[in-house]
């Protein structure tokens, strides 16, 4: 029969082995059998307190994120070079005809909602290229500064930000789409109309309305966005309401 | 799909509720959890060819999480937190009692050495033979860590109690 020290060392070990000569060292001892019961009644407070929650829909986010990295990368249509020099050249040409407009003569020019969602996309073109995967609860983050929140997992995000729209601060996701990195902006305030097609050299998509704003989702040409914009749309719960002017992080 | 995406999608369902809670017992902070599960999967795949035994891919995507958590986050953060600015765990028939209070408060106290194989027992349910491997231990001394990793919630959860017990 073994002693009481090596009952205890045993016991602690594992408290959920018992071998016969633990167990009829236990049936002996009444310190140890007292002792026994203590050590287990801990060890399922432990069970229970370790046994936490799993979040909704985890092994689904997961199998998203992973199933990002399983799709081939295509190439992109044009190198960033390319783009950013693009940009400099609008601006340079913007400026020139700003500089040079007749004094007095014309109001200044107000963006129209398609063109400061290209703009945007313009003046933060390098968010495209952000390797993500942004964790899902950093893009919850993002959303309840507006006291929205995601009802449902909306997939792999590579980029995620508070960011300065026409008016109003919104929020700026870029998703991984197959033809290359997808941008979704969350307008509040932005009222439309009804659906708007919007397209550029480069990209098109679509400006759909909500109750609160609207949604620009804007990917390279060929690339489905129907899809997504259906879930967006079902995922993002957006209050009504006027939302203030925020600073922009981006 | 074909059959390792299918098996690898099977893993996923069936061992990140288990990696989560693995993932909580290290660091505490959900947010941090659900990324080093995430991540965990991430880099799993990316070395896809480990998965071709589903025996072994269990313990291996633990060995991942626990490397994670390593590089991400551990290194980050002070050896020891005050309880007091933990967030709350929510889990099932959440236990406010002073006893459930305590029993956390003493098992984040646990040094990780001894916190680690713990985990792996409660939560895996691996063999000392298994958390050795994992953690590069050899059985004795994983049998070492539980028995003191215990000894050491026991006396922090009820001092006087256990001291008077040992005497006797």
């Amino acid at each position: 029969m073994i002693d009481c020290v090596t009952f205890r060392r045993r016991l602690l070990e594992n408290p959920l082995q018992e071998t016969r000569a633990m167990a009829r060292h236990e049936a002996n001892c009444h310190t140890c059998a007292s002792y026994a019961q203590q050590v287990r009644s801990t060890e399922r407070a432990l069970q229970d307190m370790l046994d936490v929650d799993v979040p909704p829909e985890l092994a689904e986010r997961v199998q998203l994120a992973v199933s990002y990295q399983r799709a081939p990368r295509t190439e992109r249509r044009r190198p960033l070079q390319l783009a950013t020099a693009a940009s400099l050249l609008l601006a340079v040409l913007v400026g020139t005809l700003w500089l040079t407009r007749p004094q007095g003569l014309e109001p200044p020019h107000q963006l129209t909602l398609s063109e400061s969602v290209f703009h945007h996309i313009d003046d933060e073109i390098h968010v495209l290229r952000q390797p993500g995967p942004v964790g899902p609860y950093k893009v919850e983050q993002v959303f309840s500064r507006f006291g929205a929140r995601l009802t449902r997992a909306i997939g792999p995000v590579s980029f995620a930000a508070e960011c300065k729209m026409r008016h109003k601060t919104g929020v700026h996701l870029v998703i991984p789409g197959e033809m290359g990195a997808i941008t979704v902006l969350f307008m509040p305030g932005e009222m439309t109309d009804g659906p708007q097609a919007i397209a550029t050299a480069r990209f098109e998509g679509e400006i759909l309305p909500t109750r609160w704003g609207s949604i620009a989702i804007v990917g390279e040409h060929g690339e489905h966005l129907d899809a997504l914009a259906g879930r967006l749309q079902q995922s993002v719960d957006w209050p009504a309401g006027d939302y203030g002017e925020k600073v922009a992080a981006s | 799909m074909d059959k390792l995406q299918q098996q690898f999608d099977t893993l996923v369902k069936a061992v990140s509720p288990e990696l989560y809670r693995y993932a909580m017992g290290l660091c505490r902070n959900a947010h941090q959890a659900e990324d080093l599960v995430q991540e965990t999967f991430l880099r799993a795949w990316r070395a896809q060819d480990n998965l071709r035994n589903p025996k072994a891919a269990r313990a291996w995507l633990y060995t991942i999480l626990r490397n994670e958590n390593a590089r991400l986050y551990e290194r980050q953060r002070p050896e020891v937190r005050d309880p007091d600015d933990l967030p709350p765990i929510p889990c099932r028939g959440y236990d406010t009692s002073p006893e459930a209070f305590a029993l956390r408060q003493a098992l984040q106290e646990l040094d990780l050495d001894y916190r680690e194989p713990l985990l792996l027992q409660v939560i895996g349910g691996f063999s000392c033979k298994e958390i050795g491997q994992m953690l590069d231990l050899n059985t004795n001394t994983v049998l070492t860590r539980l028995f003191r990793a215990r000894k050491a919630l026991g006396r922090r959860l009820a001092p006087q109690d256990n001291e008077a017990r040992e005497h006797s």
